[in-house]
């Protein structure tokens, strides 16, 4: 149960897209949410359409592990697009009963947000299935290392993000064990109103609260053991490097979205 | 045990269990497991990290759902009416791997009595219970109004496994109750789950990884490989395989090794023993016959 969420989960793999420097990625994953909204036009949405899923061929996800991270996010995907279906105002009416009616526009405009949000889901999707926690945050860490020259506090940022990150599963885990356990002493969770509910995650969540900031005071004293002291003199075992394989993807990018853009300011 | 048929107080048919089906991280955690637990047997289950003992254990309290098998208490397939599956826990207790995390109310006495509260038991049989609980594990009846964050390790360890035991369940499944304790924590707790066996009657499933636990407690003994029972038997059958153990990259206990390695050595002892005393009688038996001719 719990452990069947994948939105935002890292799959670990030795593919072409794998291999991509994080920070190629997160620039081109913005790249990509620029396009998205700057195109309308159905042609430019092909473009980006066959674009953002070659990428996931490319990557060996399957497109039912892709599909599966929209689930929890198809509720506001069709609420969203029912409210543009029927509300949108417009010259050629198909249907009309009261304030509420169809007409041309509104079906185009429905199919665009539909488009535009599952392209959204799955494009950004792609950079945390295949960009594993870590490389995401030292990614983000040296494009945003610019800022260290205001004094914003960049790598404490970078680090309590992946240690965030980084301690999620184990949450999960923890949550999943307590249950159990609890459910072993006879604990329901799952019937009764909504205080009695309420109630019933008392058992599990004073447990896990008391085991966070134990693990909080842990890793804190394995790091200050270690001689972790912040940014300071602070070099990195892995570093970043961009090669021919950034070009390449860089390359591709620019005709595919640039493409879509070029048809959408054309047409 | 005496040789007299009885019908199984837990018995698991064809049992296998699946982890996220359909992604790719599915993994097969257990393999066609058969399995029967006779009344008032102590039962210890035994191997590596990751060979489904674990997982096994959580179908015999409805926690987990077969991915395909049955588990029967009393002869009844308890998932087949899923709203008497809290019943079943009731009746077949189980213990978690460090089960002092779970502990969470105020003061003992009330964390001990969160299982017969779910139970719905009155207030006057909580009250009894609790305090029975208590004595079982060798607690002082004063713990009761303490926070159980103040207990040590080892004492709220016992809390845990009071909260367990307060159900009154027929079955205790205990998941490596020793673990992280030191060696008087862990001479204790096995002294009192042998109480628990011998005096109260209860029937007992232990899970742990050592061979030398296993075979000093338990009556039988049920060796897990890939989630798959490999062997299981009484303790003196099993260890009498000892080459096939360690093929499959399991130890016997010391002394079992260390007569192995004897009978290497050309010295002809009887290698089927797994306690120090044990041996002691079968190293004075060999000696006596090699001096003896």
């Amino acid at each position: 149960m719990l452990r069947d969420i994948t939105l935002g989960q890292f799959f670990p793999g030795n593919t072409w897209m794998h291999r991509i420097d994080p920070r190629t990625k997160i620039v081109l994953v913005m790249a990509m949410i620029v396009a998205l909204f700057v195109c309308s036009h159905a042609a430019a949405y092909v473009v980006l359409t066959v674009y953002i899923f070659g990428l996931i061929a490319i990557s060996k996800l399957s497109l039912r592990m892709v599909l599966r991270g929209l689930k929890p996010l198809l509720v506001i995907i069709l609420f969203t697009a029912v409210l543009n279906l029927f509300l949108t105002p417009g010259d050629m009416l198909l249907w009309r009963a009261g304030p509420v009616s169809i007409t041309m526009e509104g079906i185009q405009k429905a199919a665009l947000i539909v488009a535009r949000l599952v392209l959204l889901i799955a494009g950004t999707s792609l950079l945390t299935y295949t960009t594993s926690p870590i490389q995401l945050t030292d990614g983000l860490e040296r494009l945003l290392s610019p800022l260290k020259k205001l004094h914003l506090p960049i790598h404490e940022l970078a680090m309590m993000m992946s240690l965030a990150l980084r301690f999620i599963p184990t949450l999960v885990e923890e949550t999943d064990k307590i249950m159990s356990a609890q459910r072993a002493r006879g604990a329901d969770f799952d019937s009764g109103n909504l205080l009695h509910r309420a109630k019933a995650l008392i058992p599990i969540l004073v447990p896990l609260f008391v085991s966070s900031f134990r693990r909080a005071d842990e890793l804190a004293t394995a790091m200050e053991c270690r001689l972790y002291r912040g940014d300071i003199g602070r070099t990195r075992m892995r570093q970043l490097q961009l090669g021919r394989d950034d070009a390449i993807c860089v390359i591709v990018a620019i005709l595919f979205l640039g493409g879509a853009i070029v048809l959408q300011i054309l047409t | 045990m005496n040789g007299q048929k009885q019908t199984p107080i837990l018995e698991v048919r064809g049992l296998s269990h699946v982890y996220s089906v359909g992604t790719p991280f599915e993994q097969k955690a257990l393999d066609d497991v058969n399995l029967s637990v006779d009344k008032g047997e102590f039962i210890a289950i035994i191997g590596h990290t990751g060979s489904g003992k674990s997982t096994l254990i959580q179908h015999l309290n409805g926690l987990l759902r077969p991915t395909t098998g049955q588990v029967l208490f009393h002869g009844q397939d308890i998932f087949q009416k899923t709203s008497q599956l809290r019943k079943i826990r009731f009746q077949i207790g189980l213990l978690f791997q460090y089960p002092e995390y779970q502990l969470f109310e105020e003061t003992v006495g009330q964390d001990i009595a969160y299982g017969p509260a779910n139970m719905g038991l009155h207030n006057s049989e909580i009250t009894r219970r609790v305090s029975d609980a208590l004595d079982a594990v060798g607690l002082p009846q004063s713990i009761a109004e303490k926070s159980p964050f103040e207990l040590s390790g080892g004492q709220k360890r016992r809390v845990a496994l009071a909260g367990v035991l307060a159900m009154q369940p027929e079955i205790l499944v205990l998941d490596e109750p020793t673990a992280g304790l030191d060696p008087a924590g862990r001479e204790e707790m096995f002294e009192l789950i042998r109480d628990l066996h011998d005096k109260r009657d209860t029937t007992i499933l232990l899970v742990t990884h050592s061979m030398e636990d296993a075979a000093r407690v338990a009556s039988r003994l049920i060796v897990m490989r890939e989630g798959q029972i490999f062997l299981t038997g009484a303790p003196a059958q099993v260890f009498g395989q000892a080459e096939a153990l360690e093929r499959a990259g399991l130890t016997v206990p010391q002394v079992t090794k260390i007569l192995l390695a004897l009978r290497a050595r050309g010295i002809p002892v009887d290698t089927r023993c797994y306690t120090v005393e044990q041996a002691v009688q079968k190293l004075l038996a060999c000696r006596e016959e090699v001096l003896g001719c």
